[in-house]
């Protein structure tokens, strides 16, 4: 038998602090174990609550400074619920970091930064959005924020969607599918934001993180008011399984997300996209 | 005239229309300018108009049995709202209120009516115009519908029309 490779046993990392981002999202502020190497963003790990399973999450805050990382985890399942349910000093499974990162460097340094978002996708962007964002590292490049939710009650990063929204050249559009009478923003599909003729920048790099339908729909948008597919990069990290590659369930088309991704080129896994029951 | 026909042609669904059209719908709108939480429009009630923001935004909600209104879209500078005035039986859908104070073109759909009935290629590029609108909106409500958010938590309930949510 193949001995396991020990970057699969989980790592035992303590519990440093919990936020209720929303009514089933919660976020956990870990302090990685010291064998593991540091995330960057769009990167994730596969976080377990002991004896009751493990789960793929992305990274949705780094710390540099104080060598802390945090993840937004929704409970949906189990395993998500233990996790959610998790107490500062509580002890959970940790290992990676995997996955690729998200393409802001190099060629992209410099680029308007455009970020479509839908639920919980706002989570992996999060980490890139501060990094640019913060003062210390502001170009004269723009970044737009697009995120589009449920319901006013499940916009996650609420202080930060506003603190953002203060930053020079950053700005932030928020739309929900529905909501009450207090609610005063926008309502509608986030698409309403790819309206001719704002939207011509064909220089910017587009990151887009959501449901797949969402991503498609705003990429082919996105291909129509003729921003070319190669600037545009989407995380498929709905789809992450194992985090290795190795049990296949992350098999989208010829891609196995775990293993080559999360994040894509639209050039690469358009066409995986528009494959029906895929 | 001429200043409504250029405002007129700001928008998309009259953006194709020709010169003659728009001066002829000019005859039909003006602006008007509608309070933040004014209703322009009730559920059942005849369709007789037709909204075109200028600034501001409006709000379409529908309402339902013991629970307070679904706001389900805003509509916003450059887009539409009142598509009724153009199908039978000229009634609203859904209500519309000024989710802020408004400036807009107020279109009279009996008159627009009138229009389309006396010259047909009128009738018919706007009939288009206001099936694409349609269109848009039905699609964008689909999506709304299939609720792509992913899995519901046992907290939130089934949705925005169900009624322990």
């Amino acid at each position: 038998m193949r001995p396991v490779s020990h970057d699969w046993y989980p790592k035992p990392c303590r519990v440093q602090a919990v936020t209720r981002l929303s009514h089933d999202t919660t976020q956990l502020d870990l302090m990685p174990h010291p064998e593991l190497p540091f995330p960057q963003p769009g990167q994730f790990f596969m976080m377990s609550s002991f004896g009751k399973g493990e789960v793929p999450v992305s990274v949705s805050h780094i710390d540099l400074d104080n060598h802390c990382c945090s993840h937004s985890i929704r409970a949906v399942g189990a395993a998500t619920q233990a996790l959610c349910s998790s107490r500062a000093g509580d002890e959970i499974g940790l290992r990676g970091p995997y996955g690729n990162v998200w393409p802001a460097k190099d060629q992209w340094q410099s680029s308007p930064l455009l970020v479509f978002a839908g639920g919980i996708g706002l989570a992996p962007l999060r980490p890139l959005i501060e990094a640019r964002s913060s003062q210390s590292n502001r170009t004269a490049a723009s970044i737009d924020v697009f995120y589009g939710c449920r319901s006013p009650e499940d916009v996650l990063f609420q202080g930060d969607l506003q603190r953002w929204a203060q930053c020079q050249g950053v700005s932030v559009q928020i739309t929900v599918d529905h909501a009450d009478q207090s609610w005063r923003g926008d309502i509608g599909l986030i698409t309403r934001y790819l309206r001719e003729p704002d939207f011509v920048r064909t220089n910017a790099l587009v990151l887009l993180c959501g449901p797949e339908i969402m991503m498609r729909l705003v990429g082919e948008r996105l291909l129509q008011l003729g921003v070319p597919a190669g600037s545009i990069y989407l995380s498929m990290e709905r789809n992450m399984q194992c985090g290795v590659g190795v049990c296949g369930h992350c098999q989208w088309g010829v891609h196995m997300i775990c293993r080559d991704g999360p994040i894509y080129s639209y050039e690469l896994i358009r066409s995986a996209l528009q494959q029906k029951e895929l | 005239m001429m200043n409504l026909v250029e405002k007129l042609r700001d928008f998309n669904v009259f953006a194709s229309l020709k010169d003659s059209e728009l001066a002829i719908l000019s005859h039909c709108a003006k602006v008007e300018n509608v309070a933040e939480g004014s209703y322009l429009a009730r559920e059942g009630q005849a369709a007789d108009h037709c909204y075109a923001v200028i600034s501001g935004r409006l709000v379409i909600e529908i309402h339902l049995p013991q629970r307070p209104p679904v706001a389900i879209l805003t509509v916003e500078r450059g887009e539409v709202a009142g598509w009724s005035w153009i199908f039978p039986p000229y009634q609203w859908s859904a209500d519309i209120r000024a989710l802020d104070n408004v400036t807009l073109l107020s279109l009279d759909g009996r008159c627009l009516r009138a229009q389309c009935e006396a010259n047909p290629a009128l009738g018919y590029a706007l009939m288009k115009q206001f099936a694409s609108l349609v269109s848009q909106r039905l699609q964008a409500t689909r999506l709304q519908l299939m609720d792509v958010y992913g899995p519901r938590s046992p907290q939130q309930g089934q949705g925005a029309f169900d009624a322990t949510s």
